[in-house]
């Protein structure tokens, strides 16, 4: 008898040819670095010392350093204080501080130049009222950091948030018991506790930062994404590319590494069950007016003020006679790849997970860790990969939305692997078990049990394949076939000759458009891991 | 014996509900307390409020003889030096036993720390675990942890919040024992508190039963147990059922014949002549025997080991009586027709008919 092991040994034929198509995408862009490296001569190594590039790298880790710290700085205290004290309004404050999330990285930069730069508003305003005529010029390394560290410290603050939410008030209470303060515990308790969701969040960030296309772009900081796509654009010598991404590749496999080393897992488990009684908020006193100054001056810097923004150059886009009509292809555009890149994204991503999670083979270690490409590699240089083999292999896919579907899903499928594996590890095998052995096969168990049973999980994966891709601009500027543009791409190009008016109708469009998976997501009460 | 924990008429709501009313309890130093009562009744929310983690809204809470709790005044918890194990023990999953008992000596210097921790293992008997991680202990280890953690900054009081609610029925009767020698050893005074009879019993030298946010009955385990002062409290320290009877001339009447009776709390006069009563009838008050024209019926048999509990019926009325049986050799089985003897002599506890 061996009902239900001979379904166990080995996934089913359908399963496992999607996960062999899987990381045949997911090696493309590693194959091509190594083919481009392995073309690299001497002569190609001297230019890459010589044309600055470790001043490059070291801008771009600089970048990446600032931006991390700033964030946790920003993120840590304003979820702490969200959670434990007692502010007026707690879900109110925590939804404005989330929805910088939907404002692009090249949006917020544009934003901010338009407002803080040279001839910008401020400046103007400053003209009117005192006769300043120069300001400060905010390009560079630190409206980079402003721009990053304003528009992403929401994915920390949302994972602190929930982690802080999650902390068993007992070990609190118990230190409290045990003689100690209340700063005491939270320095000796709580944030022991928090820390891997601290490294977690920060690598995210850090590793967002590392890639960022956008915000470095408009803000002429000078990074390796940057070099990078300047490189592909003037095409001297395409080895000199995958030199710069085999330093951005090191720069991110390091981080990761450094991450898991400080993460020891095994230390954090929640120990025991048994309710612990409902987390008591601490009544601020005095001390609640200066925090909600600072709650308010972070969503006034990271929300209001870009968004007010957007709506003054919308008006005087409009109000100078703008034409709105063509948007309608944009938005369209941008719904059409976004929902293609979603499904696709939702549907392998959850084959991944089952084969990942359910069949334990010795290769599943090394075929999660190639599936997290997306992760590591930034859009350009995965854009650039698939142009290659575009050209040389399959010619016919060359220039046709296709391609950039493959890039984008690439680029997603991190996130959606992450959380299609959380809720599939919810799922209790016995009622999978069960379900095996009254279903004729494993697909109507697919179908009828472990889709109905990851349905919250899937849409939420879904929502931020959707949020991700509405906002993804270098690998749509690089494969986007002749004339196809998004959204994102026409903000971009409008905003880098300084068309403020003209970017403003389709940054105001992608915003809104981004809102729909954002409502999803904070709607749900279990969120998945990244958000 | 000086009194270290006086509870004086504390209530204490959450929103409009009402969780402590109207409480008072009282703590002799090395004594150890077992409060009894059913889920939600406030047993958790009362060990809050020693502890000050709970703010009360009427009352006063003394320790030794210092006022620590009343409304608008509460001494935080790290300044009351009260222990107090969790049901899920709460140990620092991020330090090892040595560390998370060594935690609450902060006060200490380092040679005198090293020392207490050492005491505490010690006693606990984890010489051998310090350096192990919470989650690399069994659950009886894991509760032996959290118990030397309380004990190292030797607290004035401490509290266990159902203790052995997390543990296997083979590791808790061997925490039972253990738990109760630990606390013995080390002489701080402790109130436990536990939905579970049997640990209740075993543990304690006084036992408070609490219902409905209040301390209904208090006393010696087993004097609540001779004389339960009520249904619900009768209910709780007994595997009993009730039956209804009257009050004629002196003799109770029931459906199972007359008999003698006595009342806990209430004066006999208070039992009016004619009025209905509720009578407590214990597992071990009738035997069972075999009568093919019995007025009763046997619905199930609980096989026990030691012992067995019968479910009857009654054929006329319905209602439903337990007993325990130990006859080896008995002649009825379930469905057949059975008849109940009044197996002791000591009258039986009735309770007025509210």
């Amino acid at each position: 008898m061996n009902i239900g092991i001979s379904f166990k040994k080995l996934p089913p034929i359908y399963i496992t040819l999607t996960v062999v198509f899987i990381i045949f995408i997911m090696v493309l862009p590693f194959l091509y670095l190594f083919l481009r490296v392995s073309e690299a001569n001497l002569q190609v190594l001297n230019v890459f010392f010589t044309m600055n590039y470790v001043y490059i790298i070291l801008r771009s880790v600089l970048l990446m350093i600032l931006v991390s710290l700033i964030t946790l700085f920003i993120a840590l205290p304003l979820a702490w204080i969200n959670v434990r004290a007692a502010l007026p309004m707690p879900n109110v404050w925590a939804v404005l501080l989330s929805l910088p999330l939907v404002i692009p990285t090249y949006v917020g930069a544009f934003l901010y130049s338009s407002i803080l730069g040279p001839r910008g508003i401020l400046q103007e305003l400053l003209e009117s009222i005192f006769g300043i005529k120069e300001i400060p010029d905010i390009h560079g390394l630190f409206g980079a950091t402003l721009v990053l560290s304003l528009l992403s410290f929401p994915y920390l603050f949302l994972i602190l948030k929930s982690s802080i939410t999650n902390l068993d008030s007992t070990l609190i209470e118990s230190s409290r018991l045990l003689g100690h303060s209340k700063i005491k515990t939270f320095f000796k308790i709580s944030l022991p506790q928090l820390r891997p969701s601290i490294i977690a969040g920060t690598l995210f960030v850090s590793l967002y930062t590392l890639s960022d296309f956008g915000a470095v772009s408009l803000m002429r900081y000078n990074t390796l994404t940057w070099a990078i796509y300047q490189q592909y654009q003037s095409i001297i010598d395409r080895s000199i590319i995958s030199l710069i991404s085999l330093a951005l590749v090191l720069i991110a496999v390091l981080i990761i590494f450094i991450e898991s080393k400080f993460r020891n897992k095994s230390k954090y488990y929640k120990i025991g069950t048994g309710t612990s009684p409902r987390n008591k908020k601490t009544d601020l006193g005095v001390w609640s007016i200066p925090v909600l100054f600072i709650f308010g001056l972070i969503v006034f810097l990271s929300l209001i003020l870009p968004l007010s923004g957007l709506f003054f150059w919308l008006i005087r886009g409009v109000s100078a006679g703008e034409p709105l009509v063509f948007i309608w292809e944009l938005i369209y555009n941008s719904l059409f790849l976004s929902i293609a890149t979603s499904l696709a994204t939702v549907f392998l991503s959850m084959c991944m997970a089952i084969f990942l999670v359910r069949y334990n083979l010795i290769i599943n270690k090394y075929l999660e860790i190639i599936s997290l490409v997306g992760y590591v590699l930034p859009g350009v240089v995965i854009a650039i990969s698939l142009v290659y083999f575009g050209i040389n292999f399959v010619g016919f896919i060359y220039q046709t939305k296709l391609l950039l579907i493959i890039a984008c899903i690439i680029l997603a499928f991190p996130v959606a692997l992450g959380n299609s594996k959380a809720v599939l590890l919810q799922i209790n095998p016995e009622i999978e078990d069960s379900a095996k052995i009254l279903s004729k096969n494993f697909l109507s168990v697919i179908i009828y049990v472990l889709i109905p049973m990851m349905k919250s999980g899937l849409i939420m994966s879904f929502a931020l394949v959707f949020l991700l891709t509405m906002k993804e601009l270098p690998a749509t500027l690089i494969l986007g076939p002749l004339g196809f543009q998004t959204l994102a791409t026409s903000i971009w190009s409008s905003a880098s000759e300084a068309y403020f008016a003209r970017a403003a109708a389709p940054a105001l469009s992608i915003i809104f458009l981004s809102l729909l998976p954002l409502i999803l997501l904070m709607k749900s009460e279990d969120r998945p891991g990244i958000l | 014996m000086n009194l270290v924990l006086n509870c004086n008429n504390l209530s204490k709501n959450f929103d409009k509900y009402k969780v402590i009313s109207n409480l008072d309890l009282q703590l002799f130093s090395g004594q150890i307390l077992s409060i009894l009562g059913s889920s939600g009744c406030g047993k958790t929310t009362l060990l809050r409020l020693i502890s000050g983690l709970e703010e009360l809204d009427r009352g006063e809470i003394f320790l030794n003889g210092k006022l620590v709790s009343q409304n608008g005044f509460n001494v935080p918890p790290n300044k009351r030096n009260i222990g107090m194990v969790f049901q899920n023990y709460s140990l620092f999953p991020h330090m090892d036993v040595y560390n998370n008992i060594a935690f609450g000596l902060s006060n200490f210097d380092k040679k005198d720390r090293d020392s207490r921790v050492k005491e505490v293992l010690e006693i606990t008997r984890l010489e051998k675990f310090e350096n192990r991680y919470p989650q690399e202990l069994s659950g009886g280890q894991q509760q032996r942890v959290a118990l030397a953690r309380t004990l190292a900054p030797k607290p004035t009081i401490m509290l266990l919040d159902e203790p052995f609610s997390n543990l296997d029925a083979f590791t808790r009767s061997a925490m039972l024992t253990d738990i109760q020698k630990i606390i013995r050893d080390s002489k701080v005074s402790t109130i436990l508190v536990t939905h579970d009879r049997e640990e209740a019993f075993a543990t304690s030298d006084y036992l408070a039963i609490m219902v409905d946010g209040k301390i209904v009955q208090f006393d010696k385990p087993n004097k609540v147990v001779q004389s339960p002062i009520n249904k619900e409290v009768a209910s709780l320290v007994l595997n009993c059922s009730f039956l209804s009877g009257s009050i004629k001339n002196g003799v109770l009447n029931t459906s199972l014949g007359n008999f003698s009776f006595k009342t806990v709390g209430l004066k006999n006069s208070q039992i009016i002549d004619g009025k209905d009563v509720n009578v407590l009838i214990r597992p071990e008050d009738f035997s069972v025997t075999y009568d093919p024209n019995g007025n009763f019926k046997v619905l199930s048999i609980e096989f026990r080991g030691m012992y067995s509990i019968v479910h009857v019926q009654s054929v006329n009325h319905g209602f439903l009586l337990k007993f325990i049986h130990n006859d080896k050799d008995q002649l009825w089985s379930i469905g057949s027709n059975v008849n109940l003897i009044k197996a002791t002599t000591s009258p039986l506890i009735v309770y007025s008919v509210n």
